[in-house]
């Protein structure tokens, strides 16, 4: 079973229709009805709501003020609390993210070998501070706290690939082919 | 060959894609490639491992390939070059066994990673894998596997060390329409991956732990919390899942036992704060993951009320092994007495996640009761270009540092909590004379603080005063009584906090307190940073002795702040420096003074 | 239920939390986000107090609002630790609110006047007091907490969108320091919107189909005085049983 096909990196694994992996066959319908499969998939339970959120996410990469609305009609679930778990998990965006989106991990062990010093050669590189994105919607830059490599430290993805080991004065080498 | 995402890091994935190549290119049919889960040696990856010699390479290259092909696998030389140094003897070593990294683990746990492929469930069955599950539903005993359990003295590895069996009978025990058992693979501890390498590793393991305990407790719905930034985890245990209900050993009548029960996968939403127990609950009922209090405790009233067993990835894993092995030889391991009481000891192995200043980083399982130095020096090898040893952090946001003089504590349940830290889920993050501590409780405090949920008022606000204090101390405005200050909050926010993630974040602030007390008053009275880390209190200059004109400062600057020309002096203008000690890395005279 | 408070012997019903016991006995506990008429919330923590669970040696502290009375437990209500705790949560309330009125009556108190702590200027104390009205009395579900952390506030969803307020005015009759004006701006959506312009109270659910002649300018209606005078208190929270009072 695993040798069927090339590794899948994390890239195919988070955002299926962008990597070419076989998306659903209706790909491309109008929302409501995209939004509507993703309610059925999870039997339009109110307890499946971060799971739905996060599928329509993963569609629309982020996540749509009038999509919100229909989800807490259908769903019978007031606004409020979608707007707050929304706005309280941080995997959750209200608004669209750059092309590329680099986080780069400011855990424990990272931080311990300098992955401050990698985020600030990161915000010269770019011209943008952590949690922005670029004015030409080119990069998106956050911090995140322990992707688990630890043992690779200092560490960054990048649309969902890891680079790792990095150096303050390597990284802008290393942002090059995403320019 | 390990293709965790770790190694992955490491370029494991093309490692992997070329042996495919390669093996079908020479068609060599008796040799084949298996993508397997962490195999724990981290800072040496991609690790691959050739059987059934078990001859052990290191930092392997998808350009090595050929060779290993070409040498180890037809004609069963060595390639010295990747073979691992041991820096104490100077000499290559060629098994993996014999590699002292391993040689002192106890790899009960994560042993198995390197031998199976965590998408085959074959290979988990073919090395007793649901043996134990098959024993248990045919004892028709589920309340003399909860005996066995806490005979063993199994303790939560979660970090909260609660005696496993005597949660699994609190919660058989209590009222309620039904039960639930849930795994808690929200491992949000920075600096800790001990959860996802077993989930990415051996998934099996966990889902046959759970089982039992479903059985045990009679519970018929379980649920894997996975966090959101572990999508490989979340795919690995996916698979696995699907796999265990083709193959009868979930969903109705597992194994025709009458047993139904099935697991379903959660995804987290990027909140530390739910790997908090009622705050995972409130995410899994679709709500903000806020803590509740636990006056009343989630094994009697949990998930959606009812009685509900939350047990930590490592504690589902070791259960199939205590059923298999049984409690005599579980208790055998590790520390303190539990024939009275599971609270009497701390059995069994714990994996460790030994990162940040130290030669081997990677995951570590030994038997509890090793100690600090053993663990780090022994295994670790030590800390990395001569430097010297400062601190281990452990327990995460939830720990304390240590240092030096505290390396002989055993690392169990009990020990390094007088010491003012915990053993928490397993990180072990050392840190060496370049650390600041001030900075690290500062950069813990300033983590709590983005994570707290902002429920209650000493969390929320005790947290940002906390950080204000701190953050003024490294920048060098610190006042006298700031110590005291720091101290009189802590005690506030510990005591009132409505959850954990409050109760325990004053422990890094008071711990390099009470062990750095010094480096506090350094950056206090004297706005000094000894350890050279925190920028507004340091200040780059040419030492004009050393100087040779190279221009290698020069050359890195990233504020064009240094002038001179090529073989004279250089002078670093105060004014425009940002103190990224980029020069002072890049000086090979040591002409730069901090 | 048997249990002792403040070194006095005393029983009450299952089901009864220390803080209305407490009250039953007439002892005072601060307790900001508590209503009679909400479920308790046990988020300012003001209401802790020293409980030593039977059979245990050390006391615990804990949010009283929350914590159910159970046999054979001692409580105390003001130790010389719980009043140290008390001030200093007081003092982290002021840092964040000094200019509300309410906060410093409180603090004043408790022998708090002033913060070392640096201060936010933000009325809202986040007592969640609106937010479960509007949601347990209400039904409206208008307004609710969004973000976390420090960063938490109290806003209707993203920010601006009052279509489910129905002007009830019963959060910023909850509210102690004055923070919400949620009626104000409400009422003034109310005049601009078209349609029926339907009473308030039928909004709210006491009336039916009555319709405003007075474009929402309540305080002259006789009818608003009529419900204001009947209730001693909002008349949304007026139908709403108080909880289980404790047999003290």
């Amino acid at each position: 079973m695993s040798d069927a096909g090339s590794m899948r990196t994390i890239r195919d694994v988070l955002l299926p229709g962008r990597a070419g992996v076989a998306a659903p066959a209706s790909g491309g319908v109008s929302g409501e009805r995209a939004v509507q499969r993703i309610l059925e998939s999870h039997g339009r339970m109110a307890s499946q709501i971060i799971a739905i959120l996060q599928d329509l996410q993963a569609l629309r990469q982020y996540l749509p003020e009038a999509e919100l609305r229909l989800i807490s009609r259908e769903l019978d679930v007031p606004l409020t609390r979608l707007y707050a778990i929304a706005t309280f998990y941080k995997a959750f965006r209200l608004v669209p993210r750059g092309r590329h989106e680099i986080s780069l991990c400011t855990g424990t062990a990272c931080h311990v070998r300098g992955a401050m010093r990698v985020k600030d050669a990161i915000e010269r590189e770019i011209k943008i501070a952590a949690g922005g994105t670029t004015l030409d919607m080119r990069f998106s830059f956050e911090t995140i706290r322990c992707l688990g490599c630890c043992g690779q430290a200092p560490v960054m993805m990048v649309d969902g690939e890891l680079v790792s080991r990095l150096d303050h004065l390597t990284v802008g080498k290393a942002l090059e082919k995403y320019k | 060959m390990c293709t965790d995402t770790g190694c992955r890091a490491c370029d494991s994935a093309n490692v992997y894609e070329a042996f495919k190549r390669e093996i079908a290119r020479e068609r060599l049919r008796r040799v084949d490639v298996k993508a397997t889960g962490c195999h724990g040696f981290c800072e040496k990856g991609a690790l691959v491992v050739i059987h059934p010699r078990t001859i052990l390479y290191t930092q392997v290259k998808p350009l090595d390939v050929p060779e290993i092909v070409a040498k180890t696998i037809k004609k069963g030389e060595l390639v010295e070059r990747l073979l691992y140094l041991d820096p104490a003897t100077g000499k290559r070593v060629e098994l993996e066994g014999e590699v002292p990294y391993y040689r002192r683990q106890m790899r009960l746990i994560l042993g198995n990673n390197s031998k199976i492929d965590p998408a085959d469930i074959r290979d988990y069955l073919a090395l007793d894998g649901y043996e134990a599950l098959r024993r248990v539903l045919e004892s028709r005993k589920p309340r003399g596997v909860i005996d066995t359990i806490r005979k063993s003295g199994l303790r939560g590895r979660g970090g909260g060390g609660f005696p496993t069996g005597i949660k699994w009978e609190t919660a058989r025990k209590a009222k309620g329409r039904k039960r639930f058992v849930i795994c808690n693979a929200d491992e949000g501890d920075p600096g800790a991956f001990m959860d996802r390498s077993i989930c990415e590793g051996n998934p099996h393991s966990v889902i046959e732990g759970i089982i039992i305990g479903a059985y045990a407790v009679g519970a018929h719905e379980g649920f894997i919390y996975v966090r959101n930034e572990y999508p490989l985890a979340v795919e690995a245990l996916t698979t696995a899942l699907a796999q265990a209900r083709e193959c009868g050993l979930l969903g109705s009548d597992i194994l025709g036992s009458g047993f139904s029960f099935d697991i379903s996968i959660s995804r987290g939403g990027g909140a530390f704060v739910c790997g908090e127990s009622t705050a995972l609950m409130a995410s899994l009922e679709g709500k903000p993951g806020e803590p509740r209090a636990k006056y009343v405790h989630t094994v009697k009233k949990g998930l959606w009320e009812q009685p509900t067993v939350l047990n930590n990835v490592e504690t589902w894993a070791n259960v199939p092994k205590i059923i298999l092995g049984g409690p005599a030889w579980y208790t055998k391991i590790g520390t303190g007495d539990v024939s009275g009481s599971p609270w009497g000891g701390s059995k069994g192995t714990k994996i460790f996640s030994l990162v940040g200043k130290v030669v081997n980083t990677g995951l570590v399982e030994v038997p509890m009761g090793m100690t600090l130095r053993e663990i780090i020096f022994d295994i670790g090898g030590g800390v990395p270009k001569g430097k010297r040893f400062k601190a281990v952090q452990t327990g995460g946001p939830s720990g304390g540092c240590l240092p030096e003089s505290l390396l002989d504590l055993p690392v169990d349940f009990d020990a390094l909590t007088g010491a003012g830290s915990m053993m928490g889920s397993g990180g072990m993050i050392v840190m060496d004379e370049d650390t600041c501590m001030v900075d690290v409780a500062k950069y813990f405090i300033d983590f709590l603080k983005d994570e707290s949920c902002g429920k209650c008022l000493p969390c929320r606000e005790g947290l940002r005063a906390l950080l204000e204090i701190l953050s003024r101390i490294v920048e060098g405005r610190g006042k006298k009584g700031d110590i005291r200050l720091l101290e009189e909050i802590s005690e506030g926010v510990a005591a009132t906090s409505l959850c954990a993630l409050g109760g325990s974040a004053p422990n890094p602030v008071l711990t390099t307190i009470r062990y750095f007390r010094d480096e506090y008053e350094a950056h206090i009275r004297r706005k000094q940073c000894p350890a050279g880390v925190c920028k507004p209190l340091l200040h780059f200059s040419v030492i004009p002795e050393h100087c040779t004109g190279c221009r290698a400062c020069f050359k890195v600057c990233p504020a064009s702040c240094i002038t001179g020309k090529a073989k004279e002096i250089h002078v670093i203008d105060e004014t425009k420096c940002i103190r990224c000690g980029a020069c002072f890395d890049a000086c090979r005279f040591e002409a730069i003074a901090r | 239920m048997k249990f002792v408070l403040n070194g006095k012997k005393r029983t009450a019903e299952a089901g009864t939390t220390v803080l209305e016991a407490a009250r039953a006995a007439g002892i005072d506990i601060p307790a900001v986000c508590a209503h009679d008429a909400l479920e308790p919330f046990g988020a300012c923590r003001l209401c802790v107090v020293e409980i030593r669970e039977h059979g245990k040696k050390r006391p615990r502290v804990v949010a009283s609002c929350l914590y159910p009375v159970k046999d054979g437990i001692e409580v105390e209500t003001d130790t010389p630790r719980i009043r140290k705790l008390r001030k200093f949560l007081l003092e982290l309330l002021l840092a964040r609110s000094p200019g509300a009125p309410y906060v410093r009556e409180l603090a004043a108190k408790h022998g708090v006047t002033k913060t070392r702590f640096s201060k936010l200027n933000d009325d809202c104390i986040l007592c969640g007091l609106c937010v479960r009205v509007c949601s347990e009395i209400v039904g409206a579900n208008a307004i609710g907490f969004s973000q976390r952390g420090i960063g938490r506030k109290v806003e209707s969803p993203f920010g601006i969108d009052h279509s489910r307020c129905i002007a009830c005015g019963a959060c910023a009759y909850v509210c102690p320091t004055d923070a919400i004006d949620m009626e104000y701006e409400r009422v003034i959506e109310l005049r601009r919107e078209g349609g029926e312009h339907l009473c308030r109270y039928t909004l709210m659910g006491f009336l039916s189909d009555a319709v405003c002649s007075l474009n929402y300018e309540c305080f002259h209606c006789e009818i608003d005085q009529k419900f204001r005078a009947e209730a001693h208190t909002h008349p949304m929270l007026a139908g709403k049983q108080p909880r289980r009072k404790a047999r003290a």
